[in-house]
C-alpha cells in the first residue's frame, strides 16, 4: 500500500473538517475520491500533503507515518501534489516552471524530461517563453500536472484538475491522465463529477461531512448513491 | 551573440551608467564628485535590500545594522587593529557573516511579520551595543583614521575603486538573482507553500537569501568607512535602514537598477537640496508619494514600467 489514512481528523483552527477518513492507494493504482463541495476533499489532500497537521489519527506512506513531517520532506519522499487552482508560478515562464521542479527519479525507469512534459502537453512547448500569468486557465492546468510530473513522483495528488475548464481541455487533460494510470504511477484524484470519474476508472471513495461513506470501484457505483452523496 | 548582447538592457543600461558617472566624477569639482561615490555606494545598499524585498517577500527594516557592521568591523581592525587594508576587508566580512547568520536564524523562525519586526529590533539592538560599548566603538563620538587603497591617487582614485567593488558585487548579485536559485526565490515572494509542494526547503533558502544581501550591505558600508575615512553610530542608524527601503519605494523593488536609480535620486536630493532647501526632507516625502502613486510602485516598478531593466 503506497498510501493510507487512518481515522485521519483535520481541522482549520476550532472548526474541524475530516471526523475519521479511511482511505487506501495501493501502488500503481487510481483512486478518486468524490463530493460535494466542503466535504473534505481538498482538505484530505493537504492534510497528506503536511499543510495541515493531523487533529487525530495517521497519515501513511510505503507504511510509514508521515503525518509529522513539513511538506517540502513530504514532496521529498516522492509525492507531488497538483494544487486546486493551479498554482504555477507566475512571473516565471512555463520552461522555468517546469525546470524548478526537476527531479531525478528514484528507483522507476523512466524520468519526466521538459521535452517529455511537452511530448503530453504539445500546447505548452508553444507558450515555453511565455510567463506563467500569461497562460490560459486550460494551460495552466497542464503546466501544474507537468510540474507535478517533473519531480518524478511515487505518488500523485490531483485535486479537481477539472474545475473551470472548457471541455475540449478537460478531454486533452483527461487523455493525459488515462495515460498516467496506465503507466503504473499511483494517483489520488478528487473530484466533484461522477461522469470524470467513471471515465478515469477505478476505485472510488465518496466522502460526506469529512467521512468515508462509500467505497468501491467506480465502475459498480449505485445510482441511488450517487444522487444521495453526489446529487445536485 | 553581438546582436544579443545590443539586446540585453540591464547590460546596456549598466555600461551607459558606468560611462557617464565616470566622465562625470572626472570632470566636476570634487564635492560634486564625491556625490557620485556616494551615490554609486548607496545604490548597493539598496540593491542588497532589494535581494530580499523584491524578491523573496521578506522585509528587512532594519538592513543598516550590516552597513553599519561592515563599517565598524573594518574600520576598527585597521585603525584599532593594525590589520592592513585587504586583510581587515576580508576579515570584516568573516566577521559579520557570523552575525548575520545568527541574527537571520532568530528572524526566519516565524512567519513575514515577526521577520520584519525582529529585523527592526536587531536594528535598535546593534545601535545600542555600538552607542554603549564605548571602549570598543568611541560610542557617539566615533572614531576617524579609516584609511583609503592607496591604488590609485584622490578622488578620482577612489572613485574608481568604489566603482569597481560595486560592479563586481552588482555582477555577483546579478548572477544570484538569475540563478534557479534566484528563480526558486521569486516564486518564494508569490507563494511559499507552492516551493514546498515542490521540495523545496524555504526557510533555508531564505536564511541563504538573507546572509548574502547582508554581505553586500556590509560591502556598502566598508567603502562608506573608506570614503567618510571615519565611522560613526549613524551608519547603523534607523533613519538610514528607513532611507533604504525608501531607494527601493521611489525606484521601484520589481526591477534589478530600481533601487539603484531611487538610490541616486535620494543621494542628490539630500545632498544638492539641503543647500537650497530647508525643508528637503519633506521634498523627499513628495518623492516617495509622487513615485509611488504615479508610478505604480516606483519610477521603474510596475510591470510595464521596468523597461526590461
Amino acid at each position: 500500500m503506497i498510501l493510507e489514512t487512518r481515522q485521519l481528523k483535520a481541522s482549520y483552527g476550532a472548526s474541524q473538517i475530516l471526523f475519521g477518513v479511511n482511505l487506501q492507494v495501493e501502488k500503481g493504482e487510481t483512486v478518486c475520491v468524490l463530493g460535494r463541495n466542503g466535504v473534505g476533499k481538498t482538505t484530505t489532500m493537504r492534510t497528506v500533503m503536511g499543510v495541515l497537521r493531523p487533529a487525530g489519527g495517521s497519515v501513511l506512506y510505503n507504511g510509514t507515518e508521515i503525518g509529522v513531517l513539513p511538506s517540502y520532506k513530504i514532496s521529498r519522499l516522492g509525492i507531488a501534489y497538483i494544487p486546486q487552482g493551479r498554482q504555477i508560478f507566475p512571473t516565471l515562464t512555463t520552461r522555468e516552471n517546469l525546470s524548478i521542479a526537476a527531479r531525478k527519479a528514484d528507483r522507476s525507469a523512466s524520468q519526466w524530461t521538459i521535452q517529455g512534459i511537452y511530448d503530453i502537453f504539445p500546447v505548452l512547448k508553444n507558450r515555453e517563453n511565455f510567463k506563467g500569468g500569461a497562460l490560459s486557465g486550460g494551460e495552466q492546468q497542464m503546466l501544474s500536472i507537468g510540474r507535478g510530473l517533473m519531480q518524478n513522483p511515487q505518488l500523485l495528488l490531483m485535486d479537481e484538475i477539472f474545475e473551470g475548464l472548457a471541455p475540449l481541455v478537460i478531454q486533452e487533460i483527461m487523455k493525459v491522465v488515462k495515460r498516467l494510470k496506465e503507466s503504473g504511477i499511483s494517483i489520488l484524484l478528487s473530484e466533484q463529477s461522477v461522469s470524470f470519474a467513471r471515465e478515469i476508472g477505478g476505485r472510488c471513495y465518496i466522502l460526506e461531512k469529512g467521512q468515508v461513506v462509500y467505497s468501491g470501484n467506480t465502475a459498480d457505483l449505485p445510482e441511488e448513491v450517487v444522487l444521495q452523496y453526489l446529487g445536485a | 551573440m553581438g546582436q544579443r548582447l545590443i539586446h540585453n538592457r540591464p547590460l546596456v543600461f549598466g555600461v551607459l551608467a558606468t560611462v557617464i558617472l565616470t566622465i562625470l566624477a572626472s570632470f566636476l569639482p570634487e564635492h560634486r564628485s564625491e556625490l557620485i561615490t556616494r551615490m554609486l555606494i548607496m545604490a548597493l545598499f539598496a540593491t542588497s535590500i532589494n535581494m530580499q524585498v523584491g524578491r523573496a517577500g521578506m522585509m528587512p527594516l532594519g538592513q543598516a545594522q550590516f552597513f553599519g557592521l561592515g563599517a565598524y568591523a573594518f574600520g576598527l581592525l585597521c585603525v584599532k587593529g593594525g590589520v592592513s587594508l585587504p586583510f581587515a576587508f576580508i576579515l570584516a566580512l568573516l566577521i559579520s557573516i557570523v552575525a548575520i547568520g545568527i541574527i537571520g536564524y532568530l528572524c526566519l523562525r516565524g512567519d513575514s511579520l515577526t521577520f520584519a519586526l525582529l529585523h527592526l529590533a536587531f536594528n535598535i539592538l546593534l545601535v545600542t551595543v555600538a552607542a554603549k560599548w564605548i571602549s570598543l566603538t568611541e560610542g557617539d563620538q566615533g572614531f576617524t583614521g579609516v584609511p583609503r587603497p592607496n591604488l590609485l591617487p584622490g578622488n578620482f582614485g577612489f572613485y574608481l575603486f568604489v566603482l569597481l567593488v560595486v560592479l563586481i558585487s552588482f555582477i555577483l548579485i546579478w548572477t544570484i538573482i538569475n540563478s534557479p536559485f534566484g528563480k526558486a526565490m521569486q516564486g518564494l515572494r508569490e507563494n511559499e507553500e507552492r516551493l514546498c509542494f515542490l521540495g523545496i526547503d524555504s526557510k533555508r533558502f531564505q536564511l541563504v537569501i538573507f546572509i548574502l544581501s547582508s554581505l553586500f550591505a556590509g560591502v556598502a558600508g566598508i567603502l562608506w568607512a573608506m570614503m567618510q575615512r571615519s565611522v560613526f553610530i549613524t551608519y547603523m542608524s534607523l533613519i538610514l535602514s528607513a532611507e533604504g527601503l525608501m531607494m527601493c519605494l521611489i525606484g521601484g523593488m520589481l526591477s534589478f537598477f530600481g533601487p539603484s536609480i531611487g538610490a541616486a535620486i535620494v543621494v542628490i536630493v539630500s545632498t544638492v537640496a539641503s543647500t537650497y532647501l530647508h525643508q528637503w526632507q519633506g521634498l523627499l516625502g513628495l518623492i516617495i508619494i509622487v513615485s509611488v502613486l504615479g508610478f505604480r510602485g516606483g519610477i521603474l516598478g510596475g510591470k510595464k514600467h521596468t523597461m526590461g531593466l
